[in-house]
């Protein structure tokens, strides 16, 4: 479902749609196509894009095109969902290890339309990080495995 | 006639709390006395430890027992128990100096007299004037001693801080002279053994080595770049670094000439109304091929009856406010002798008709 979604191949258009989306949640969906996880969280993206017209505007990414990005995001699960507003990235407390992204898919396309708007309402009111709405047992779990440099 | 009746009335006892009948036989009530003791022995105990402090006040920083107050049983009021100072506090100042004064004399004498309490026990509770005098030259030395040494304290905090601060200045100096060198020592770093030149800052921060969740792919992320830095470091975000390609442009400051264009574009739409038609559209939206200008919401959704509807609605919105019966409350239950109100000037002269009649 992921030809339904708007996608961002360079870096040139990934600073481009970072920098220009104004007082918009803008959601990046880094992952690769054909990823049978990406394709179940992009079936649920473009669901919920037209509803969250108004408020978000979703983009995928390829990895592959990005290790810049990849690098600075510390991403090493796919798929790995990040939120912005106004050039400024939103972290979200999602009750797992890593609250710089959400990692994997969202149960439900109204799970991915209550977080958005928890990020649109908070980012409305100057916060840059919020508590997610979502209930912990529907966030999937992981574990990360860090290592100071 | 009416026998006449002893009416009795009935007595608050404040120290039992209770309301008797007895009169003065109440104060020979086995609890009375036993609670009347108590608390002769509680007062005493509390103004023995206060003068004990006599010759040899108690003093106290600013934060001690905040506000605290002791209940005298004889004047039946709450006192200050400390005196506070401009620095400092006096302990048991305030009990001092009430147990001195008259008026807790005076209130003294009468409680021991309505209670029958030996008048020989009336100066553990009071403290005579000589004493009070002594009291004051001890607790002012007192005062004065404390603040010397707390003068001395402050003083001595603030050379510490003073030489933290020049170690600190002495330092940044050093590191400033050594700086010249360092790039001496790069050049010949052939001949130097590698511990010496490697002595570099390393950002603190951290990456994910290894990662993983049921159903995800995990990457590994080969080309990593330790001066770049990644989220947890702080470092600048990829959006916000200058490109190589671009960067000649990247150089100007400021908002450039198309964002000023644009500005005054807004600015002047500001003046037009915000409800004209096609006020949202943007026209440097690219258009597809496929691409038709709207039609309302005519087609769009639902039966074409309901959008009849919409539309007159959002025609009324449009109204200006202060058309004619634009107030008027069209639900609003009306009295039997409501007429459509025909304005001033018919109003008047219907007036006049109903007073000339001819």
């Amino acid at each position: 479902m992921s030809f339904l979604l708007p996608h961002l191949n360079n870096k040139k258009e990934v600073d481009q749609a970072i920098k220009t989306t104004e007082d918009l949640v803008l959601v990046l969906r880094f992952g690769r196509d054909n990823d049978t996880t990406c394709l179940q969280l992009d079936e649920i993206l473009s669901k919920a894009a037209p509803e969250l017209a108004n408020m978000a505007v979703i983009c995928c990414v390829d990895i592959d095109s990005l290790p810049m990005y990849c690098q600075y995001f510390d991403i090493t699960l796919i798929p790995a969902t990040i939120f912005f507003f106004n050039a400024q990235h939103m972290k979200v407390d999602w009750g797992s290890p890593d609250h710089t992204k959400f990692i994997g898919t969202f149960r439900t396309k109204q799970d991915f339309i209550d977080v958005v708007e928890v990020i649109y309402r908070g980012a409305m009111k100057g916060k840059l990080m919020v508590t997610s709405p979502l209930d912990p047992k529907d966030v999937p779990k992981y574990d990360l495995l860090y290592k100071d440099y | 006639m009416a026998g006449s009746t002893s009416f009795v009335q009935f007595e608050h006892c404040s120290l039992c709390k209770i309301n008797h009948k007895k009169k003065k036989k109440h104060i020979y009530a086995k609890r009375h006395q036993e609670i009347l003791r108590n608390i002769l022995r509680k007062f005493e105990n509390k103004i023995q430890t206060a003068k004990a402090t006599l010759l040899n006040p108690e003093i106290q920083p600013l934060d001690f027992e905040m506000g605290a107050k002791f209940w005298c049983y004889f004047c039946a009021k709450e006192v200050e128990k400390h005196t506070r100072e401009e620095f400092c506090i006096v302990q048991y100042g305030g009990l001092l100096y009430h147990i001195a004064s008259d008026d807790h004399l005076k209130k003294l004498l009468q409680f021991f007299w309505d209670n029958i309490v030996e008048r020989s026990l009336k100066t553990k509770y009071i403290l005579m004037a000589n004493e009070l005098e002594i009291f004051k030259k001890t607790s002012f030395l007192a005062v004065k001693n404390y603040e010397k040494s707390l003068e001395i304290k402050i003083k001595q905090m603030a050379e510490q801080i003073h030489s933290v601060e020049q170690k600190r200045h002495q330092d940044m100096i050093q590191s400033m002279q050594e700086k010249p060198e360092t790039s001496l020592t790069r050049l010949n770093s052939r001949m130097l053994p590698p511990k010496e030149i490697s002595i570099r800052r390393k950002p603190a921060g951290k990456k994910t080595i290894y990662a993983y969740g049921e159903g995800l792919t995990w990457i590994q992320n080969i080309c990593f770049d330790e001066d770049k830095g990644n989220i947890f470091t702080e470092a600048t975000p990829p959006w916000l670094c200058v490109d190589e390609e671009d960067g000649d442009k990247q150089t100007e400051i400021g908002p450039t000439m198309q964002d000023y264009e644009k500005h005054l574009e807004r600015e002047k739409k500001k003046h037009l109304p915000s409800t004209r038609v096609g006020a949202k559209f943007d026209h440097n939206a690219e258009t597809s091929a496929q691409w038709l200008p709207s039609f309302g919401g005519v087609w769009n959704r639902g039966r074409k009856g309901d959008s009849c509807i919409r539309l007159g609605r959002e025609k009324k919105k449009h109204l200006p406010y202060t058309r004619v019966g634009a107030k008027f409350d069209h639900n609003a239950e009306t009295s039997a002798q409501w007429l459509p109100s025909f304005g001033r000037v018919y109003n008047r002269r219907r007036k006049g008709d109903s007073c000339n009649p001819c």
